[in-house]
């Protein structure tokens, strides 16, 4: 008995790899052997230009990984100035996002709202809409003279319209510091800690807070991923069941008690996914500011994804590969910490 | 905030089965305000989309408004490929012809000109492929099977040579050539590639505009400035000058020098030129005289001076097709930049043919380029009145034929070509936001200067 249940068993695995083994095989092919092959040439200074084959690529150890990460030079200065426009891209979209998703999901799931399946094709078209033709779209709209600064300057008096991408001058200024320059606090008068030089950015740079470029594109990712979210929460919400909001109700709980006390805590699974996802995929963004901004005004729109692409271009294949592997592990890094904040609470 | 009881109690609840009886009436009137309302948003999207690559297609180089458009044109990432024409019916050996997508004229006649080379050869069928994001392209193309001759862009000329990626070439008649775009394609003493035509930068600006205010072409650093006080004063918009050195840097090259020493092997950003061209130049925008696009709502320069944003622009020769096609009532002209202390100065950009020392049939690719940089081919290229030939014998017969493009021609006498090397272009790009950052106050000339020049040196100590 215990050999032939033993033979099923095995039978039963040798099945269950023939049945994976189409897709093993794709996700060898396309996915595990190109992960080495790039882990490999970060550690070389080959370039597909070479007519050296890539086996005999010359290695050069941890160059590439040192010259982004330690020693002091432009890309290492490139580097942190691309991390630093990262952490506060996704710092001002995930949890703007996360909450503007839920919240419209919370609304266009009211059976009182008439027309809610047009308002949720409206919210969700963004999200299947190419994200290089919105972004040309915005382009235009940001321009001094395009309908955001149009609208801004009928509504304020005094504001003085500028082109939110490409200006130099504002475009590439910090929010932080467009706030303390508005109380005349700049960093020539805060003291001399402002200057001090860390990874080749001063202190008050680290400081700045997104640049109003930066802005303008984390708004348009806002934007365009609500809707993708929104559907992920709709499904969420609709699993629910309506009696626990009647119980509840029966209980005396308020509208806001109902969204705090049961919304929120049963969706959380899907909100640690939504967070996730959007963690993962705003540390990644590039198309955006490859359309808008390549990385200007000031390299305040650089991201690391851009920043993997520009040295792909100028033929620096084994330092984009280590930025890329060096992103993997920012991205883990992220993904774990936010896990273990939510689990803890 | 939360409240772990009613948790529990919710989640051992099991999920209620709808029994709504009007669900599937219901679920098929979604369905159909559904369909309507996607369909609406389709028809809105299109009509979105549509106005919005009108207008793009239009502005140049969308993407990167900075690069340099080394063909002379606007390199814009949507164009259509169109079909190759030398393919058909040909016979003999294919050979494959890689480059950077561009205008649809300069790929229709570039098919023309390897048609020529098809018909005069005999024993080969070349094709043209053109291909967007080139850079990119070419050296996955490397990788495996190279073609048998593509563009070498000089920016990635310093690249791809030190790789070992360029086969020796031998240029006929090379004195013909303009020697500085010859030398830009030369590796440790071996010409590796051969310039296909120029672009140069000359002063652009709008004849109505400096007629209006009464200015004559500036020849002077001083008439230029005097000429945008006037210009402004009177109420028309300043000129448009692009913050990266492509553009302001012949200011450093008028007073002198450029941004590496004579060898190209040091970096001098902060030489006296370099201070002397770079404080002119945000002098400028500082006063009101000048902007750059970004200020003026314009991709790049061209646009700028087409939409009437600017009077005055320094561009290169590309901006000639660009106003017919896209700005056909503006009145522009040509004036050969300014002299500034050290004389005449402008930027020559050059692209060139080469190989691969892997080249599947050296001898194939041989004839293609000899063909195609030799005076008949490239005449017959630069026919097309876009890019200029870099045979000096080919000048005369062009100017003559495009009148309109002849203060570029003759520019070329006082032009340099901008130099290149591996990791150069992270340098100028670094450059171009110190730049930014002295325009908007935050920097000033000798720190912006002194930056790049340590990111220069760490860069070329590597």
């Amino acid at each position: 008995m215990a050999t032939s249940m033993g033979t099923t068993k095995s039978q039963d695995t040798i099945a269950g790899y023939l049945f994976l083994a189409p897709s093993i095989l794709i996700l060898t092919v396309f996915v595990f052997i190109p992960i080495l092959i790039a882990f490999f040439v970060s550690f070389t200074s080959w370039s597909p230009a070479s007519p050296l084959p890539l086996p005999q690529a010359e290695i050069i150890g941890t160059e590439n990984y040192t010259n982004i990460l330690v020693d002091p030079g432009i890309e290492r200065t490139d580097f942190f100035r691309a991390v630093k426009n990262n952490i506060y891209y996704v710092l001002g979209v995930v949890p703007i996002q996360t909450f503007l998703a839920l919240l419209v999901a919370v609304i266009v799931n009211q059976r009182f709202l008439k027309g809610r399946a047009f308002f949720r094709t409206a919210f969700y078209f963004p999200s299947i809409t190419s994200s290089a033709a919105l972004s040309l779209i915005f382009l235009y709209m940001y321009q001094s003279n395009g309908l955001i600064n149009q609208t801004i300057a009928a509504v304020i008096p005094g504001y003085e319209p500028f082109n939110w991408i490409a200006d130099p001058t504002l475009g590439a200024t910090g929010l932080f510091h467009l706030v303390l320059q508005s109380v005349g606090i700049n960093i020539n008068t805060v003291g001399s800690w402002a200057t001090t030089n860390i990874m080749g950015l001063t202190a008050w740079d680290w400081l700045s807070g997104p640049s109003v470029a930066l802005t303008a594109i984390m708004l348009l990712n806002i934007w365009s991923t609500i809707g993708t979210l929104m559907l992920i929460y709709l499904a969420a919400l609709q699993n629910i069941p309506g009696s626990v909001y009647e119980a509840a109700s029966i209980d005396g709980a308020s509208a806001s008690d109902l969204f705090w006390q049961i919304t929120v805590p049963l969706l959380r699974p899907t909100t640690l996914f939504i967070v996730t996802v959007g963690l993962i995929g705003t540390w990644q963004v590039f198309d955006q500011v490859y359309v808008m901004s390549a990385g200007g005004p000031r390299k305040t729109t650089l991201t690391v994804a851009f920043l993997i692409w520009t040295k792909l271009r100028e033929f620096g294949t084994g330092g984009a590969a280590a930025l890329a592997f060096i992103l993997f592990i920012i991205i883990g890094i992220f993904t774990i910490l936010q896990r273990r904040v939510t689990e803890r609470e | 905030m939360r409240n772990p009881e009613k948790e529990k109690v919710a989640s051992s609840f099991p999920p209620s089965p709808r029994s709504d009886v009007s669900l599937s009436r219901r679920r098929i009137m979604r369905k159909s305000i559904w369909m309507t309302s996607l369909l609406l948003m389709v028809a809105l999207l299109i009509a979105a989309c549509g106005g919005a690559t009108d207008t793009g297609g239009t502005g140049g180089d969308p993407v990167a408004p900075t690069e340099v458009p080394a063909t002379g044109g606007d390199t814009t990432m949507a164009t259509e490929v169109p079909a190759t024409e030398g393919d058909t019916g040909g016979t003999g050996t294919p050979l494959t012809l890689l480059g950077w997508a561009s205008s649809e004229s300069e790929d229709t006649r570039l098919n023309e000109v390897v048609d020529g080379f098809n018909e005069s050869n005999g024993m080969y069928n070349a094709t043209f492929n053109p291909v967007p994001e080139y850079d990119a392209a070419l050296q996955t193309a490397l990788a495996g099977t190279p073609p048998d001759l593509f563009y070498v862009n000089a920016d990635a000329f310093p690249n791809l040579a030190s790789q070992g990626a360029l086969a020796v070439v031998t240029v006929e008649n090379p004195e013909d050539f303009y020697q500085p775009m010859l030398e830009a394609f030369v590796y440790e003493g071996q010409q590796m590639g051969i310039p296909k035509d120029f672009s140069v930068l000359a002063l652009v600006y709008n004849e109505e505009m400096v007629t209006t205010a009464g200015v004559t072409p500036p020849t002077t650093w001083d008439e230029l400035r005097s000429g945008l006080q006037t210009l402004v004063d009177g109420g028309q918009p300043p000129a448009c000058i692009d913050a990266t050195i492509d553009r302001w840097g012949v200011f450093a090259l008028q007073a002198g020098g450029g941004f590496l020493s004579e060898d190209g092997t040091t970096p001098t950003f902060t030489s006296e030129p370099m201070m002397q061209g770079l404080t002119y130049y945000t002098d400028l925008v500082a006063d009101g005289l000048a902007s750059t696009p970004g200020q003026l709502d314009s991709t790049w320069c061209g646009e700028a001076l087409g939409t009437g944003r600017a009077s005055m622009v320094i561009e290169g020769n590309w901006i000639v097709p660009f106003l017919g096609d896209s700005f056909p009532d503006i009145q522009w002209a040509a004036a050969p930049l300014p002299a500034g202390p050290a004389g005449q100065g402008t930027w020559a950009f050059t692209a060139a043919y080469g190989y691969s020392v892997k080249s599947p049939d050296p001898d194939g690719s041989n004839a293609l380029l000899s063909y195609l940089t030799g005076t008949e081919g490239m005449k017959e290229w630069t026919d097309l009145g876009l890019a200029m030939p870099t045979r000096q014998s080919l000048a005369a017969g062009f100017s003559e034929q495009f009148p309109d493009l002849k203060t570029f021609v003759d520019s070329a006498a006082f032009a340099s070509v901008r130099p290149s090397g591996v990791g150069l272009p992270a340098v100028i790009t670094e450059l171009q936001s110190q730049v930014e950052a002295v325009l908007s106050g935050s920097q000033t000339v000798d720190g912006a200067l002194q930056a790049t020049q340590e990111a220069a040196e760490g860069v070329m100590a590597q």
